[in-house]
């Protein structure tokens, strides 16, 4: 029975591949091929994966997952250690033929390893072990489009922005700014998300010709806030650090 | 050191050949003038003794030895005063004359009256008169030789020298060749020495080549016990982090159904359970980062690779561990990146530890940030910022040296060993970076580590952050 189960499973994973494709090419999910050999840890990825929103194709083992076209999927979570091959040849067969993102886990946390697997073509490397959350936040992270500031301005929600005129809009309505705030404000926007130093807004926004201080960025801060109304509460005060132009993620 | 050689030979062979000689003409003179003497006593007759005292004035007379061609008569005669009735005859030398106050009748003495010409002196039975003493002077064919002596030993000796310097040549060769062997063993050790021959210097190059065999053969098995130890530390490792992944898989799928409170029994063990799992995570990854800082350059890898990641990962990685302690949990990178040389893993393993820490030894409602700088030009600065209770000034000196142990109020257990800071300081150390602990004001500790970026240009080794992470509204303390 040994020697039909692995026909069996080709043939089951064949099915179940199928199902997925066209379960992903009727709605926006992201479909996501996952190699790994280990029962448990494959089943909860699947699970958390799938609870997330994602359709999953699991392949156990190498031969399997040789036969995956890397270009139908938006990302591939690849296991280095399989039974029957050794991950990186996998990774290099899927680079070969698609530019998909591959995330690699891995329980090799020597340097040399991590290495190699990005100069064959990986895009991030997990090392065991690791909560679900901190691969989930890599898998959003790879399959996230990025918001950024494209071109002259910036749309978020209700807040418009144009940086080469130096507009602001709340839903259409413009928004007087002083020089500094919209500095402040543009500063943020051009890294949405990201927590920004109080010293990087210093340099950005206070004058050099006049006495400004950090408790000044604060100032700047707080009537920005006022100013945007509700949406001013994107502007977030972030411990230690500065602050970040608060955007929902994907 | 055949020159060297050949000088003190010089120096060893010139006084003792002008020694020999001096010997040797010493046992010559000593028989001219026992020769000498001898034919005195055998002329000094009664009969001619006579004659001396009868006509002192033109004493001798008769047959005299063959003369030399310089001036004087070989044969005189002189009183006790020590002078001669005959004009002719020369006046002793000062050395002779001291020496014959105490000579016996019978006896003889001589002395050098020049270069070439010896007089020996012989007491007459005379008691008193002109003819006490009588002299025969005599020319040596070699003279004193003095000079001849010194020029004899010194050509013996830069003779001998001259040989020594030829004869020790290959024997000085040999040894050189094998001190470049020897030193060759320092940079290649496998590289065997050749000990051909049955000499001295042979079988010291075949104690070299015994001794350079033991030396290769205990590094090997010291390399093989350790290259033993890491793989078994590895393969160790490897088992264990599937299981662990998986463990923590259950946990976190077991969180959300249990409809309890926070501050429940059940959520309090579960925390627990999860802060286990965390503790042996960094457990495993420290010891595998302190085997590899403990192989030092060996093993030790140099990259370029982008910091901004690095930090962004192992904020990542603590997310959880802050929520579960209730401590706001923040990071900042440049906009550009920050490439840097060195070991990626143990650097990502130092900055692991000290955002644990900052987590570890806050409070409920802390905070901790991740503050990643370009610092000028060509520098960058990373600080780990807490608002937690902070450190004593000797806990805070204790924690910046290499292998401190916290103090039992923070030691997360008895088995606490100082592993994360440690691994800090030795990350710092071998890639050259500063690291400094330091109060904050009014409370918390600011952890700061600081080095050169490396120059733009060339491809990064770990990729960077596809997009910059929001955290989301519910990980807000």
């Amino acid at each position: 029975m040994e020697k039909y189960r692995g026909r069996f499973e080709l043939l089951d994973s064949g099915i179940e591949v199928r199902k997925a494709r066209a379960m992903a090419a009727s709605s926006s999910n992201s479909l996501i091929l996952l190699v790994e050999d280990n029962e448990d840890l494959g089943g909860q990825v699947v699970a958390q994966l799938k609870a997330r929103g994602h359709d999953v194709v699991w392949q156990r083992d190498g031969r399997s997952a040789s036969c995956e076209q890397a270009t139908h999927y938006d990302l591939v979570i690849l296991d280095l250690r399989l039974p029957d091959a050794d991950g990186l040849d996998l990774l290099k067969l899927f680079r070969r033929s698609a530019d998909t993102p591959i995330l690699i886990l891995s329980a090799r946390s020597a340097t040399r390893d991590r290495v190699r697997g990005i100069e064959l073509g990986a895009d991030d490397y997990l090392t065991k072990p690791f909560w679900p959350e901190e691969l989930m936040a890599r898998v959003e992270a790879r399959l996230r489009r990025p918001v950024l500031a494209r071109g002259d301005t910036f749309r978020f929600g209700p807040l418009h922005i144009c940086f080469s005129a130096r507009t602001v809009h709340v839903n259409d309505a413009p928004i007087p700014l002083t020089a500094a705030e919209f500095s402040f404000l543009a500063t943020l926007a051009s890294r949405p998300g990201a927590a920004v130093t109080r010293r990087s807004l210093v340099e950005a926004v206070l004058d050099p010709e006049r006495e400004g201080t950090e408790r000044t960025l604060d100032t700047h801060a707080s009537r920005l806030r006022h100013k945007l109304g509700p949406s001013g509460s994107a502007i977030q005060t972030v411990w230690g650090i500065g602050y970040r132009l608060h955007i929902e993620p994907g | 050191m055949r020159t060297r050689l050949a000088l003190r030979i010089l120096l060893l062979t010139a006084p003792l050949t002008g020694l020999i000689w001096m010997l040797q003409t010493t046992g010559h003179v000593r028989e001219i003038d026992r020769s000498i003497a001898q034919t005195l006593r055998g002329r000094m007759t009664a009969a001619t003794l006579a004659r001396c005292e009868r006509a002192p004035r033109i004493w001798p007379r008769g047959p005299l030895p063959p003369a030399p061609e310089d001036s004087g008569p070989a044969l005189n005669a002189y009183g006790l005063d020590l002078r001669s009735a005959n004009p002719a005859a020369p006046p002793l030398p000062p050395p002779l004359r001291a020496k014959l106050a105490a000579l016996e009748v019978g006896k003889a003495v001589g002395e050098w009256s020049g270069d070439r010409t010896r007089t020996v002196v012989v007491r007459t039975p005379a008691a008193e008169g002109p003819c006490a003493f009588v002299t025969l002077t005599r020319r040596t064919p070699h003279g004193r030789g003095v000079q001849r002596g010194l020029l004899l030993a010194l050509a013996m000796g830069v003779a001998v020298a001259a040989v020594a310097w030829l004869a020790g040549g290959p024997a000085v060769n040999r040894i050189h060749r094998l001190a470049g062997a020897v030193a060759r063993t320092s940079r290649d050790p496998d590289a065997p020495l050749a000990a051909d021959g049955d000499d001295e210097i042979s079988q010291l190059a075949k104690a070299f080549e015994t001794s350079r065999r033991t030396i290769v053969e205990q590094l090997h098995a010291v390399e093989r016990s350790d290259q033993a130890l890491r793989q078994h530390l590895t393969d160790t490792r490897h088992d264990l982090v599937t299981p662990l992944t998986v463990l923590q898989g259950h946990l976190a799928a077991l969180e959300p159904l249990l409809d309890e409170p926070a501050d429940s029994e059940q959520q309090r063990l579960l925390a627990a359970a999860a802060e286990e799992c965390d503790f042996l995570a960094r457990l495993l990854d420290n010891l595998s980062a302190t085997t590899t800082l403990r192989a030092g350059d060996a093993f030790l890898e140099t990259n370029r690779f982008d910091l901004n990641p690095v930090v962004e990962r192992s904020v990542g990685r603590y997310r959880r561990l802050a929520r579960s302690r209730a401590v706001g949990l923040d990071f900042s990178v440049p906009p550009g990146p920050t490439p840097v040389e060195g070991d990626l893993t143990v650097c990502e393993r130092a900055i692991g530890n000290l955002v644990d820490n900052a987590l570890r030894y806050n409070l409920r409602g802390g905070n901790v940030a991740v503050v990643l700088e370009h610092d000028g030009a060509s520098t960058f600065l990373l600080q780990i910022i807490d608002d937690g209770p902070g450190v004593g000034d000797a806990t805070l000196a204790e924690l910046r040296t290499r292998g401190a142990r916290l103090d039992h109020a923070r030691s997360r257990s008895p088995q606490g060993q100082g592993l994360g800071l440690d691994i800090v300081i030795s990350v710092a150390e071998h890639h050259g970076w500063s690291f400094e602990l330091c109060c904050r004001k009014p409370r918390g500790l600011t952890a700061s580590l600081a080095g050169p970026r490396a120059a733009p240009g060339q491809n990064l080794s770990n990729p960077g952050s596809p997009a910059p992470i929001s955290p989301r509204l519910d990980d807000d303390p």
